[in-house]
């Protein structure tokens, strides 16, 4: 082995260290900073091939308004939220961005003609998937950042945060 | 270099080679041992080199051995510390990203992940170390492979730690990209090949982003992105042949290449993707997936350029090749997607006629019998399904007269490859055409063999047949007659105690077809033991042939028509039993055939042939089947679920056909056993076996004696409804999968290990699909059984480096 492959070597590795400290990093500063919103789901819950159980999100706000509703798979569209009662929901849907005195949140249309926020998956300790699947309430409190890109903060199960020694 | 026979240090190499080619000419029998010496000697460097048996090292006496067989020991083991170190480093790995499936939320975040990418950077860093500095090659890769794994479980545990959506598919990508340099730094064949893979996942993961929506059709918008994409990987393949750094891991890029382009090629061909398309259009394609394509296409044509030019000092050796094949992919990527704007469901014959023609003419410029034997066997196996699905016929006639003709046709195929064996220019491709023949009549037989189409209830009404079919079956025969007499009369120069053979199988299978027509218009309810027989008799006949001539395909084929039929009949016996019970009671069964198998192989080491050299590679095959056989069976029991749905409640007396299957099983166990006693026999007869290696009967006797315990267990299990016979199972697969190696190990025999290798490979990765026990301790055992693994590859190498300082000349450089 030469010189330069050592060298190399040792950069891939070091790239590879920063980039998973950088990619955690990038997601902490959006979760700390942001406006903080609280929203209503109906959660499943399945299992992924590299990273065990997890809950399906679908999100109340993320019906499509009929004005909306013949943009093409793929769209994005800005939903407008205020507050009614303890959660957030939808005042309005548009297309382009609003102003950033709204707060808002950006989804993109799916092929079930649903938008798509980047946060409909939780993943939670093995084994304890039920609990979220069969509470009554499920709310999802939210990061929002200025461009309308949401981060889960953490999920409400029945009014409290989600435990796993509940059932 | 090789008419110089003196001992410069550039000629030990050279010598090393030879000596294990001349070992190996020497078993083959190809050269006495006196010849082996001689040559050997020839080249051996006149003083202080250990001589051949002498001890070099006094003291340790497992070292003394010659320079000749330390090479050979040396590839072995080397081969040995890879795989053992691979084994263990995808175990280790494959625990880690389960523990970080397992989610187990008692260590607190910040603390999983900097654990995981410390761990990921220190696995790596030992990976180089092992690697560069204290040159132990082999578990330095291993390491780095653990490495690259933990790389990926850390993406992952970032991701799920910040709810990253599921399957996103920039986690795949970041993953192939942290891998993939190292794979090139380090030269890795292996890592190459395992960041391909991540390359196919992320692309797989990328079209769910692409399309959410799921059907036959979306493999018209994948076909040509895989087309694009392997076009771009085939050309970087070549481009790697040009650089000494990159050459030897070119060919993991090329083929793997070339097989995805053919896969998606393939999935073209299948007209229902074609027909229904009524929910493609572009718009549900995002931007994403043009630039993809886009980028694919630019990288495919900046790569066919480079092949042009000379770079490295190196041109590449046929870059019209190469370009003409991009450019046909890259054509065919960009008709299907203008398909997509102008849909033409007339389009898959074309693929299918481009499919089965380009396979032709490429077998045809590429002189490649078995690739035209194979699309003709593949032709015949479809035919043949649906002959089968035929056989459902509500008339009781109807599987009589379909399986009557069956075997025209069979003997019509049979007579053909007799007159192209007499034709030069096709003869090379007659055998295939035999072999589907006899196969077509091996199962018409077969199925005429089952007794409930012989039992008269209703009516035999036979009148539904059209005239057409008796026109068809005369002729056929007629034109059959006519080819054999055109092969007797044109192949005058082949012996004629073949011509005997041939027509004696040829009057049998027409004397057999007339039999058909008799017991269906005679009502003979005993007809099928006559059919039963007939196959026996024929399979005995081939087997007996083979044998006579010295065909071991023929002999090969008779055994698996024999092992297919059996299992088969076993099928039909159990065929009220759900699918998990019923793979349970196959199981023994075909542990027997493999043991059967197994033994009759052994068996024929020790008859000394002629020609010893073919005898050695015929016994290989049949090792090779019968433990594929043995260890396949257990696999298929090994599993806990069906085990536990209280087998008892389903044992024999619940069964229809038990006796056919009782009867089956015991003939299968009864020959297996025979088999044993022969081979006693055939050892206590002869003082000193020729073919057989002292210890070799110890071997063989006790993985018999295993196998027949197994066999014994499990059915025990099933009658008295042992919930936990899947864990004896288990331990049997993996002590067989070490045995295996053992074996290979002990006796030189590469293949057993490879055996082995594939063995472990396939019951890991489908144990951790399996997720039965709780991710927490799947993980844990993973990871334990891994560095376990890897500690003793790493005590191998240690060994291995030892041995070869002992032999070393003491003019040969470290």
């Amino acid at each position: 082995m030469t010189r330069v492959a050592g060298l190399l070597f040792f950069a891939v590795v070091l790239a590879q260290v920063v980039g998973l400290v950088a990619f955690a990093g990038v997601r902490q500063v959006a979760l700390s900073g942001g406006h903080e919103v609280t929203l209503q789901t109906a959660p499943v819950d399945p299992r992924s091939l590299f990273q065990g159980d997890y809950a399906i999100l679908d999100y109340e706000i993320a019906e499509v308004s009929s004005r909306l509703a013949d943009n093409p798979t793929g769209a994005t569209v800005y939903v407008v939220l205020a507050e009614c009662g303890d959660v957030w929901c939808a005042s309005m849907h548009t297309r382009s961005k609003p102003e950033s005195a709204d707060v808002y949140i950006r989804g993109v249309i799916n092929v079930d003609g649903r938008l798509d926020f980047g946060i409909g998956t939780y993943f939670v300790p093995e084994g304890t998937g039920h609990i979220i699947e069969s509470a009554q309430d499920v709310k999802v409190v939210v990061s929002l950042d200025d461009r309308g890109q949401a981060v889960i903060k953490r999920v409400l199960v029945d009014g409290e945060p989600f435990d796993r020694d509940a059932n | 270099m090789a008419t110089a026979p003196a001992g410069g240090d550039g000629n030990v190499e050279f010598r090393r080679r030879l000596s294990r080619e001349v070992g190996s000419w020497e078993r083959d029998g190809l050269v006495s041992g006196e010849q082996a010496r001689a040559i050997l000697q020839r080249y051996e460097p006149p003083a202080e080199e250990p001589i051949a048996g002498q001890p070099p090292v006094p003291g340790s006496n497992d070292l003394a051995i010659s320079p000749a067989d330390a090479a050979e020991r040396n590839s072995l083991v080397s081969r040995a510390v890879s795989i053992i170190g691979v084994m263990g480093a995808l175990l280790v790995g494959l625990g880690i990203i389960i523990y970080v499936a397992a989610n187990w939320d008692v260590i607190p975040v910040w603390a999983r992940v900097t654990m995981l990418v410390g761990l990921t950077a220190a696995i790596n860093v030992t990976g180089w170390l092992l690697l560069a500095r204290f040159d132990y090659p082999r578990v330095g890769v291993a390491i780095l492979v653990v490495g690259a794994l933990a790389y990926g479980a850390a993406i992952h545990l970032v991701a799920q730690i910040y709810h990253v959506p599921v399957n996103h598919p920039n986690l795949t990508t970041a993953w192939f990209l942290g891998v993939v340099p190292l794979a090139y730094i380090v030269r890795s064949r292996l890592m190459v090949g395992l960041s391909l893979l991540l390359l196919a996942l992320s692309m797989g993961f990328r079209t769910q982003w692409w399309l959410e929506y799921y059907g036959d059709e979306t493999i018209l918008f994948l076909a040509p992105m895989v087309l694009a994409l392997s076009a771009a990987v085939i050309a970087l393949g070549r481009l790697q042949l040009r650089f000494e750094w990159t050459r030897p891991l070119a060919a993991y890029c090329y083929y793997p290449g070339l097989a995805a382009a053919l896969s998606a090629f393939c999935a073209m061909t299948i007209a229902s993707i074609w027909m229904d398309n009524g929910n493609l259009a572009w718009e549900v394609l995002s931007a994403e997936y043009w630039v993809t394509a886009g980028v694919a296409v630019a990288v495919t044509a900046a790569a066919n350029a480079a092949l042009w030019w000379p770079i490295g000092g190196q041109r590449d050796g046929r870059p019209l090749a190469g370009t003409a094949l991009a450019a046909t992919m890259v054509a065919t990527a960009a008709c299907l997607w203008l398909w997509l704007a102008y849909p033409v469901p007339a389009l898959w014959w074309l693929f299918n006629l481009a499919a089965f023609g380009g396979a032709t003419v490429v077998a045809s410029l590429k002189r490649s019998t078995p690739l035209l034997g194979g699309v003709a066997v593949l032709v015949v196996m479809l035919a043949a399904l649906r002959f089968v699905s035929l056989v459902d016929l509500g008339d009781q006639a109807a599987p009589i007269l379909l399986s009557a003709a069956a075997l025209t046709v069979g003997a019509c195929l049979f007579a053909g490859s007799l007159a192209m064996g007499a034709a030069p220019l096709v003869a090379s491709y007659a055998r295939y055409v035999a072999a589907a023949g006899l196969t077509l009549a091996a199962s018409s037989l077969h199925v005429m063999g089952y007794g409930t189409l012989w039992r008269w209830e209703g009516s035999r009404d036979w009148s539904w047949m059209p005239a057409e079919y008796w026109i068809v079956m005369a002729s056929a025969w007629l034109l059959s007659a006519s080819m054999i007499g055109l092969a007797l009369w044109k192949g005058g120069r082949s012996s004629s105690g073949q011509a005997t053979w041939q027509v004696g199988a040829f009057a049998a299978m027409g004397l057999l077809t007339i039999a058909m027509w008799l017991g269906l218009g005679l009502q003979v309810e005993a007809a099928w033991s006559i059919f039963n027989l007939a196959l026996l008799v024929g399979i005995a006949a081939l087997i007996w042939y083979g044998y006579r001539r010295r065909q071991s395909s023929a002999v090969y084929f008779a055994c698996s028509i024999f092992a297919v039929s059996v299992i088969v009949r076993c099928f039909g016996a159990l065929g009220v039993l759900a699918e998990d019970d019923l793979l349970l009671w196959l199981g023994p069964v075909g542990l027997g055939i493999g043991a059967l198998v197994f033994l009759t192989g052994r068996l024929q080491v020790r008859w000394s042939g002629t020609s010893t050299a073919q005898l050695r590679t015929n016994s290989r095959v049949w090792d090779l089947a019968g433990l594929s056989a043995v260890i396949a069976s257990v696999y298929a029991m090994s599993y806990s679920d069906p085990w536990g749905f209280s087998p008892g409640a389903t044992d024999g007396s619940a069964l229809a056909y038990l006796e056919e299957y009782w009867f089956l099983a015991g003939t299968v166990w009864g020959a297996a056993i025979a088999v044993v006693v022969l081979i006693w026999v055939v050892d206590r007869m002869r003082s000193s076996p020729v073919h057989a290696a002292p210890g070799q009967l110890r071997w063989e006797t006790s993985s018999a004696v295993a196998m027949g315990v197994l066999a014994l267990v499990s059915w025990m299990g099933l009658m008295l409804g042992w919930t936990w016979t899947w864990l004896p199972l288990n331990a049997a697969l993996l002590c067989a999968v070490l045995a295996l190696v053992a074996a290979g190990y002990r006796w030189n025999r590469t293949d057993l290990i490879n055996l082995a290798v594939v063995a472990f490979a396939i019951t890991l990765f489908t144990r951790y699909f399996e997720f039965g026990f709780g991710l927490l301790g799947q993980s844990l055992a993973f990871i334990v059984a891994g560095a376990i693994m890897l500690g003793m590859g790493f005590g191998l190498e240690f060994l291995r480096r030892r041995m070869l300082r002992s032999v070393r000349p003491v003019g040969e450089p470290a």
